[in-house]
């Protein structure tokens, strides 16, 4: 993002409870100008409410909201200049596509409402924009989910918002839409350039939309950067094993050096470290042999082979302990190896991020 | 594709077969026993009252409507459901509003409080209100000093009324606002929209349907209700009668004609609600 680096929602230690339930323990961002931002989070991480906070749809029972400089704690969610799309987006089942559209500049103030025309023909702008004012007379129970998405998303656009909320835009809709509706989204960003924040539980969905992303988990922010940022440095055992698949090993470290099984791992970072840790290896980085010379490896057994996609996927088990072992092959790779199930295989993982077990382990690993 | 498509489209055509039906004879069987019973329980009677009525003609028909107890008792019906009706639509569309749309401390007993009416015998919610109002009642000395007679006169009559159909309303519009959930009234607000507009311009279109028909409801309830009312009313002719005590006072001096020509007045109220029900289920399930 080379757009000015500007703040423009500033969170300060926002928290939030529903009766015995603590949905934002304390929750801290900062959001970019212009930027698409994504809220991604397992259900219950609080990614909904901090976005109905944002829109003011509910308020925090502690912490500071400023939009744009402004405290916004005191502007009802009318004033804040927000277009908000729902998750069963809410359009207004009475009324046609085109009123709906209109109904945010028909309930303007008179003083800055546009006329009857212009309210008609700026409805029908907007409704071109998303590709669907041949619509404009149906009424949204005659729509697909994909038209109705796109119908919320115009409604919200409608009065020009300075920060467009989305929740789970893509959720209630099937593989192939959601994609569609993921570039389009995409460019439409660029087009009007509002600063945007969705939420999502759906990794591959914040990964590919996202400027940047802010993973979130039990009411706390675990970690926030660019897609690239957060799935190859993920910042602790959560957001590891919630951005993709990952086998999980233990070990124990000391003085930098971590004992996995028989492998020794250099981890300089937890120098200060000792005790148990976690070893987290996504399954494109574990090499399968017939044979290894001279190199430590696992004995595990080919249970199920999936073939499908740009990569071969093959369920082991291994010889001790730990269960289960996932390993992603290319196509090449497979073809070269023919493992067969039930064979038995040596795996060796290329590389391990290592994390110090905390004390509470149980967060982790469950 | 184009093959599985087709194949989709031919299994919706598909009868349904023996294996998700009855015979014909047991659906026979079935109909036949639902039409038999529906003519004895409900027809014959129906039919009966309207020839009791015209027994001795259309002259004596009419006399005996404009006789002017009887007068008077249609116009008290009227005048309490005109009473009664439009407060329990506001009550029950505020307590809907408030159930389904918001989460607060001693809302479930809110809603058994307004089945109420639905779960004691009309008969005791009549009592309650001598037992409230009259002389030896909890207010009874406070309305004597006050010289505020309420048992026993019209007053008594629309309060016992308003109290039977409390809960038409909001029993038919509580389950509809669940269902619908307040997303729509947020996005409205959120575009700028007050809570009067976001009400009159988005929650009302939403639930008029309903609200009609709880409405139709109700206001039949309240012109044939009998047991609160007699109890509360104290009979007095010409005054404190309603169409239904009207109905019986008649019944017991014998006269027939006249009972069954207010009786049929009442079916035919009967008759214009089911058609009014009916019109507004259609509409309902069109919209």
């Amino acid at each position: 993002m080379e757009v000015e680096q500007i703040m423009s929602i500033h969170i300060q230690d926002i928290e939030k409870r529903f009766g015995g339930f603590i949905a934002l323990r304390g929750v801290d961002l900062e959001i970019k100008k212009g930027e698409l931002l994504a809220l991604l989070g397992p259900s219950g991480s609080g990614k909904t409410t901090l976005l109905r906070i944002i829109a003011g749809l509910e308020a925090p029972d502690a912490g500071v909201l400023s939009l744009d400089g402004e405290d916004a704690g005191v502007k009802k969610a009318r004033e804040r200049g927000i277009g908000f799309v729902f998750q069963h987006y809410a359009l207004f089942r009475h009324k046609t596509v085109l009123q709906n559209v209109a109904f945010g500049l028909e309930v303007l103030p008179w003083r800055r409402r546009p006329g009857r025309n212009e309210i008609r023909r700026r409805a029908l702008d907007i409704l071109k924009l998303v590709q669907l004012d041949w619509t404009a007379d149906r009424l949204p129970s005659q729509l697909s989910g994909g038209q109705r998405q796109r119908v919320a998303l115009a409604r919200a656009l409608v009065l020009e918002p300075k920060y467009l909320l989305l929740d789970e835009p893509f959720g209630a809709l099937d593989a192939k839409v959601r994609k569609e509706l993921r570039r389009w989204l995409r460019r439409l960003h660029e087009q009007v350039g509002v600063t945007s924040i969705f939420v999502t539980h759906d990794q591959e969905e914040a990964l590919e939309l996202a400027d940047r992303v802010v993973i979130l988990n039990e009411g706390r922010i675990e970690q926030v950067g660019t897609p690239d940022e957060v799935y190859s440095h993920p910042a602790n055992p959560f957001v590891t094993q919630f951005l993709g698949s990952v086998n999980l090993f233990h070990g124990r470290i000391r003085d930098g050096v971590a004992q996995v099984g028989t492998w020794e791992v250099d981890a300089p970072e937890h120098a200060g470290a000792s005790g148990a840790v976690f070893a987290f290896v996504r399954p494109h980085e574990i090499e399968l042999r017939r044979r290894f010379i001279g190199k430590a490896a696992v004995l595990a057994q080919v249970r199920q082979v999936r073939s499908f996609g740009s990569a071969v996927k093959l369920d082991l088990t291994r010889e001790e302990g730990d269960g289960w072992l996932e390993v992603e092959l290319s196509h090449e790779e497979f073809q070269n190896l023919r493992p067969q199930v039930g064979e038995w295989l040596l795996a060796r993982p290329r590389r391990f991020r290592i994390f110090p077990q905390p004390s509470e382990a149980a967060r982790w690993t469950a | 594709m184009g093959a599985a498509i087709g194949l989709l489209a031919k299994t919706k055509e598909v009868p349904r077969t023996r294996a998700t039906t009855e015979s014909w004879l047991v659906r026979l069987a079935l109909i036949a026993l639902a039409l038999t019973f529906l003519f004895f329980f409900l027809l014959i009677p129906l039919v009966e009252v309207f020839q009791k009525a015209f027994e001795k003609g259309l002259g004596a028909y009419w006399q005996a409507i404009q006789d002017p107890e009887t007068r008077s008792a249609i116009r008290l019906t009227l005048i309490t459901a005109g009473i009664a009706v439009p407060l329990n639509l506001f009550f029950g569309l505020v307590s809907a509003w408030a159930i389904a749309k918001f989460e607060f401390r001693g809302k479930n007993l809110l809603i058994t409080l307004i089945d109420l009416p639905f779960s004691v015998s009309p008969v005791i919610s009549g009592m309650i209100y001598v037992l409230l109002f009259g002389t030896q009642g909890l207010l009874g000395p406070f309305l004597v000093e006050h010289d505020i007679k309420i048992i026993f006169t019209p007053v008594a009559i629309v309060l016992a009324t308003i109290f039977v159909t409390f809960p038409f309303v909001s029993r038919e519009l509580i389950p509809l606002m669940q269902a619908q959930g307040r997303e729509e009234e947020e996005a409205a607000m959120t575009m700028g929209a007050g809570g009067l507009r976001t009400f009159f311009k988005i929650t009302l279109p939403n639930i008029k349907w309903g609200l009609l028909y709880g409405v139709i409801l109700c206001n039949a309830r309240a012109m044939g209700e009998f047991g609160a009312v007699s109890v509360v009313s104290g009979h007095i002719r010409g005054l404190t009668n309603t169409m239904p005590l009207q109905i019986e006072i008649l019944y017991n001096e014998y006269q027939f004609v006249p009972a069954f020509a207010v009786a049929s007045l009442l079916a035919l109220l009967a008759l214009f609600t089911l058609a009014a029900k009916g019109i507004v289920e259609w509409r309902s399930n069109k919209s």
